[in-house]
């Protein structure tokens, strides 16, 4: 035995010796070293290489640890963070902000020439900016459209989606979709639909003005609901979103739901334009195949209410500067790199969804692949980004706890369609109070705001 | 007879039940030889089988995606794994087996006050002790090193405990008939009590190799440079923003349990070979 | 014998370096945590860290989520005997040698397996069943490896899936447990069919229902009624993955060390193989019993984290949200890490006294 203990502690030994005499090089040389936190898609890479081209003096490398945001937190806030970390949009930068770990980066911006105000989207601006300060920029910035499959909906005989389709008018041709298709096995009539694109069709507010009270159980909510309810349970012309999340394994981004529409399962999906990628992947390996026929595609804006204007949630990704980074000077010169036409270019030469800056919005772009439609999918994101918006946040209260919160009452109701929609809102408004109420507990200064709006120290609890 | 039929009802049903826990294995094996396009299809059996996953993983061949060669090192997680995971297991059946021996072999005053304490902190939720710890390694200068990977992981309460209830079980008689030959405390450990408490120890060393071979969140929230990332570290990266390359996350996966399965080959004939050694006990 | 004060300082010497890092890396730790929760300690800067006395646990024992994840950390707890009592059947069945028929390792019977599987997987592979060939080689491989090598290579199959817990088999089962396209129901649709049985196939992964189901639960339980769910599916996941792994493992080194001279006066006694079992083994195995219960039970009331994160976020309707997850979504997701350490803590309370419990009751039965 004493022979196979020294044996282990040799090659652990030897091991140990290899691991630090191999240990590259910094890359960095005598440049500044930047660390960024983002995805490891390859095209990470030529970011950085036409970023570290312009700044000979600074060198950003890659951490593609993206997993949510506790890494961030817990290296942020024991002050040995990354100097620049990517954000899912205005639901996660709230988190950042309010956890103090996202730089305020409103003078450099103007300075550099990166400022929401001129250089972002209109309806972006809220997915970089947070009780009127500005914390990042975007990386991209998407909206979502209604994809089709032409394949499909001509094998099925069926007319493609028209331009300014309501809601009851996708649900129609989505059940002749289904009743078409009926001998084929589980073909659906559209994937990735919910609650969440209903209340934001109706440009649905969580909040009141002044953020101090709830409006989730108000009529925009209810009529999403009962909307997401009839779409599973009547016209069950889709899955419901706790299957639609199991068919997507882990891979975030709903890419099962991607990868099942690929594969003709659905015949229509709500999705942002950077699903192409995918697509064109998939079209690829078709086309080599040769068998059958190869995807083709067209793309419509999503539908709207007959009572209401179009209206879509924008979303970004974007990047923020970690606050307590001594290299946080040199870390805001990436932000004004996305802001530039040469980062448009890399994103639009992509297929990737539409660079932060508007000025640039055809920069680089390519006719792509006329039968994936990947222009005309361009253009209909640029129209639709016309009528996008943001719904506001509340200091008072995280929007993770309340998409948390709704998404639960969603659960239910597909478990239960009986469930009587008022009654789970109104459970779901209680749960948000109390988590508000608690939030002031603890915070003088909320606290503070909150008395000077309100006149109270405590939410008042309003029967829906 | 009747032996003879139970016997070949006892294989056969090992045999069923050996197959039955590989098949998830046989559809991640099936996955990771899937073109991107067929990983949501049903079924084990690639219509078109793609084994260059394995070399796109390996940084061989570029990847269908982009055309790209993917910015990772395969062979330095590997390395790192077994560096990390192999100190880790090293140091903490070292520490575990001597902290055993002073509450198995020892009599002191409080020696069972002491040990509660330690088995309570295993009740713990480790989730609330990763800030503090995490602060402490800041404080100490270990973020981002080797070190802090394997350091904080060498001590555990699981190990002692483990090691206490494997030794609590050896006859006294054995230390003392040492003791009355003179034996130093230091001589009844090594030369008497380790090596009957092999089958505990190899048992722990699986383990614990295991446990931190497969250990994620500390690695992630620890590391920050591309050359110390460890296995289930860098398999984030085939899930990127654009969705996730399921079938490159199942060939790196597969690839991955390789050294694991070659180690408890080996080890496991320890665990059978304390047959000779407990046949002491009486 | 020593005076045991003489004994302190050899303890000392032996206790040192265990105790130098459980003191800096884990009792550190968890008094900062201890001392977190009677406070409002926040990841936000703006919260000022404040001593609310038992505020947290005054607020927690209202929380009637609390009491929700509660329940679901303690159903999920079920796997535990199931996959001892697996976990003993195999460590028996592969203890010691193992006779495929009387009488040695067969090459005879590995080269007769080896030939089935292979025309017979080959053969339906090219009749248009792929994945029942595929399925029937492995059964070949797995009975050709047995006959040959015996219960290492059996050991070494059922150990397997604990090598692979992590990202690689969560996505694994969940693809398995899909409810439209996965294995699982694809399996049972055709036992359906093939029994003619009409009826709707669970729901696993996105269903609210569970074995406990009928029970008439709080509303704030969010209860789908009886049947297969996600509970049932992390625990098959569970099960798959422990039933063979280290409690496999333990009893097999307990086995080892039950003196070979007690089972021979069994057998000159006449014993059969279960008074064998009920009379020599089962208390020679008592110690290690003991402590599969203790650790499974403390690691289990800690557990469900990752298949939480990784795989349902908790959901459907927070049916697989246990403590553990609350405890991470609280801290990290809603920053307030003192209330999250509250949660630990009472978690702490309850599962100390189920181990003092344990430890009573085992002293009764080991002794």
């Amino acid at each position: 035995m004493k022979l196979v203990i020294a044996l282990v502690f040799a090659s652990l030994c030897a091991l140990s010796s290899v691991a630090l005499l191999t240990k590259p090089e910094s890359l960095a040389g005598d440049r500044v070293p930047l660390v960024r936190v983002s995805d490891s898609h390859p095209r990470r890479a030529l970011e950085l290489t036409a970023f570290n081209e312009r700044h000979p003096a600074l060198f950003l490398s890659l951490d593609p640890g993206n997993s949510g945001t506790e890494k961030i937190i817990v290296q942020s806030s024991s002050g040995v963070g990354p100097d620049l970390f990517d954000v899912y949009g205005g639901d996660q930068l709230q988190t950042f902000v309010e956890s103090g770990i996202a730089m305020d980066v409103t003078e450099e911006a103007k300075r550099l020439g990166f400022s929401a105000e001129e250089k972002v989207w209109p309806a972006a601006r809220g997915e970089v900016t947070y009780a009127g300060r500005q914390y990042s920029y975007p990386a991209n910035v998407t909206v979502n459209i209604l994809m089709f499959n032409k394949t499909l909906f001509d094998s099925l005989g069926l007319p493609y989606p028209a331009d300014d389709l309501t809601w009851d008018e996708l649900f129609a041709l989505a059940r002749r979709v289904m009743e078409a298709g009926g001998s084929r096995d589980s073909v659906y009539g559209v994937a990735s639909l919910g609650w969440k694109i209903f209340f934001e069709s109706q440009r649905g507010e969580y909040f009141t003005a002044d953020g101090t009270q709830l409006l989730v159980a108000g009529p925009e909510m209810q009529r999403a609901f009962e909307l997401h309810r009839r779409m599973i349970f009547e016209d069950r012309i889709a899955p419901t979103s706790t299957m639609l999340a199991a068919m997507s394994g882990q891979g975030g981004f709903g890419s099962g739901a991607i990868n099942q529409f690929a594969d003709g399962r659905f015949a229509m999906i709500s999705v942002g334009k950077w699903a192409l990628t995918n697509f064109r992947r998939v079209r690829e390996h078709q086309l080599l195949e040769r068998s059958g026929e190869a995807m083709r595609l067209g793309a419509v804006m999503l539908p709207h209410f007959p009572d209401r204007p179009p209206a879509y949630r924008v979303m970004s990704k974007s990047t923020a500067v970690n606050a307590l980074s001594p290299r946080r000077e040199e870390a805001v010169k990436f932000l004004a790199f996305l802001a530039s036409e040469p980062y448009a270019r890399i994103i639009n030469g992509g297929v990737d969804s539409l660079p932060g800056n508007p000025a640039y919005e055809n920069a680089g772009l390519e006719p792509g692949d006329a039968e994936l439609s990947e222009l005309a999918m361009h253009e209909t994101t640029v129209d639709a980004m016309r009528f996008g918006y943001q719904p506001r946040p509340s200091p008072f209260l995280l929007n993770v706890d309340v998409n948390r919160v709704l998404d639960s009452q969603i659960s239910r109701l597909e478990a239960n369609p009986d469930l009587s929609i008022p009654a789970a809102l109104a459970s779901a408004q209680r749960e948000l109070q109390t988590l508000m109420q608690r939030n002031l507990s603890r915070d003088p200064q909320l606290r503070e705001q909150y008395r000077a709006l309100t006149g109270r120290d405590t939410v008042r609890e309003v029967s829906p | 007879m009747r032996r003879d039929l139970g016997l070949l009802l006892k294989n056969f049903g090992l045999i069923l039940g050996a197959t039955a826990m590989m098949l998830p294995f046989l559809w991640m094996a099936g996955t990771s030889l899937k073109p991107h396009t067929e990983v949501e299809r049903p079924g084990f059996v690639p219509e078109r089988a793609q084994p260059s996953n394995y070399a796109v993983v390996l940084r061989q061949a570029p990847d269908s995606f982009t055309g790209r060669y993917l910015d990772l090192s395969f062979p330095r997680w590997y390395l790192n794994s077994l560096l990390v995971a192999g100190w880790v297991t090293a140091l903490q059946v070292m520490t575990s087996c001597a902290a055993a021996y002073a509450f198995s072999r020892l009599k002191w005053p409080g020696r069972d006050k002491v040990f509660l304490l330690y088995l309570s902190t295993m009740m713990i939720p480790g989730l609330v002790l990763m800030l503090p710890n995490y602060q402490i390694m800041v404080a100490l200068g270990l973020v981002n090193t080797y070190s802090g990977l394997i350091i904080p992981a060498a001590f555990s309460a699981f190990g002692t405990f483990l090691m206490r209830q494997f030794m609590i079980g050896l006859p006294r008689s054995y230390d003392e008939a040492a003791e009355i030959d003179g034996a130093s405390h230091l001589q009844i450990f090594l030369e008497v009590i380790l090596p009957l408490a092999r089958p505990g120890m190899v048992t722990l060393t699986i383990l614990t190799f295991l446990g931190n071979y497969q250990s994620f969140f500390w690695p992630l929230v620890m590391v920050k440079d591309d050359y110390l990332r460890t296995i289930p570290v860098g398999l984030l990266s085939f899930s990127g923003q654009y969705g996730q390359q399921t079938e490159l996350l199942m060939a790196a996966t597969l690839m991955s349990i390789v050294p694991l399965v070659l180690l408890f080959v080996f080890m496991q004939k320890q665990v059978v070979a304390g047959i000779q050694l407990g046949g002491v006990k009486g | 014998m020593k005076a045991p004060n003489r004994n302190l300082g050899v303890a000392f010497l032996f206790l040192g370096p265990n105790l130098l890092g459980f003191l800096l890396f884990v009792f550190v730790p968890v008094l900062l945590s201890l001392g977190g929760s009677f406070t409002t300690w926040s990841l936000r800067p703006s919260v000022p860290l404040e001593f609310i006395g038992l505020n947290n646990y005054a607020a927690l024992l209202t929380d009637e989520k609390f009491y929700f994840y509660l329940y679901n950390t303690f159903y999920l707890l079920f796997t535990i005997p199931v996959s001892m009592a697996g976990a003993l059947g195999l460590a028996v069945a592969l203890h010691g040698p193992i006779r495929l028929v009387s009488g040695q390792p067969s090459v005879r019977s590995a080269i007769l397996a080896t030939a089935l599987s292979a025309f017979g997987g080959g053969a339906l592979w090219l009749s248009g069943w792929p994945n029942a060939g595929l399925v029937l080689m492995l059964l070949g491989l797995v009975a050709v490896c047995g006959f040959l090598a015996g219960s290492v290579s059996f050991r070494t199959f059922l150990y397997i899936p604990h090598f692979a817990a992590g990202a690689g088999t969560i996505l694994l089962w969940s693809q398995l447990f899909n409810p439209n396209f996965g294995l699982i129901n694809e399996t049972l649709a055709g036992l359906y069919d093939f029994l003619g049985i009409r009826g709707s196939l669970p729901g696993w992964l996105t269903s609210t229902r569970s074995l406990l189901g009928f029970l008439p639960l709080p509303a704030s339980f969010n209860n789908g009624g009886f049947g297969l769910g996600a509970r049932e599916a992390i625990m098959i996941m569970g099960i798959w993955g422990a039933i063979g792994g280290n409690a496999m493992l333990l009893y097999l080194a307990g086995l080892a060390n039950i003196p070979r001279d007690l089972y021979e006066a069994g057998d000159i006694d006449g014993a059969s193989a279960w008074q064998r079992f009920r009379h020599i083994t089962w208390p020679q195995l008592a110690p290690t019993t003991f402590f599969i219960v203790v650790t499974a039970t403390i690691g289990g009331l800690q557990g469900g984290f990752e298949q939480a994160k990784l795989m349902t976020q908790g959901g459907p309707a927070g049916a697989t949200t246990t403590v553990s997850y609350y405890i991470y979504t609280q801290g990290f997701n809603r920053l307030d890490l003192g209330y999250g350490c509250a949660v630990a803590w009472v978690l702490f309370i309850i599962i100390f006294a189920l181990t003092l419990f344990n430890w009573r009751y085992a002293k009764g039965e080991v002794d």
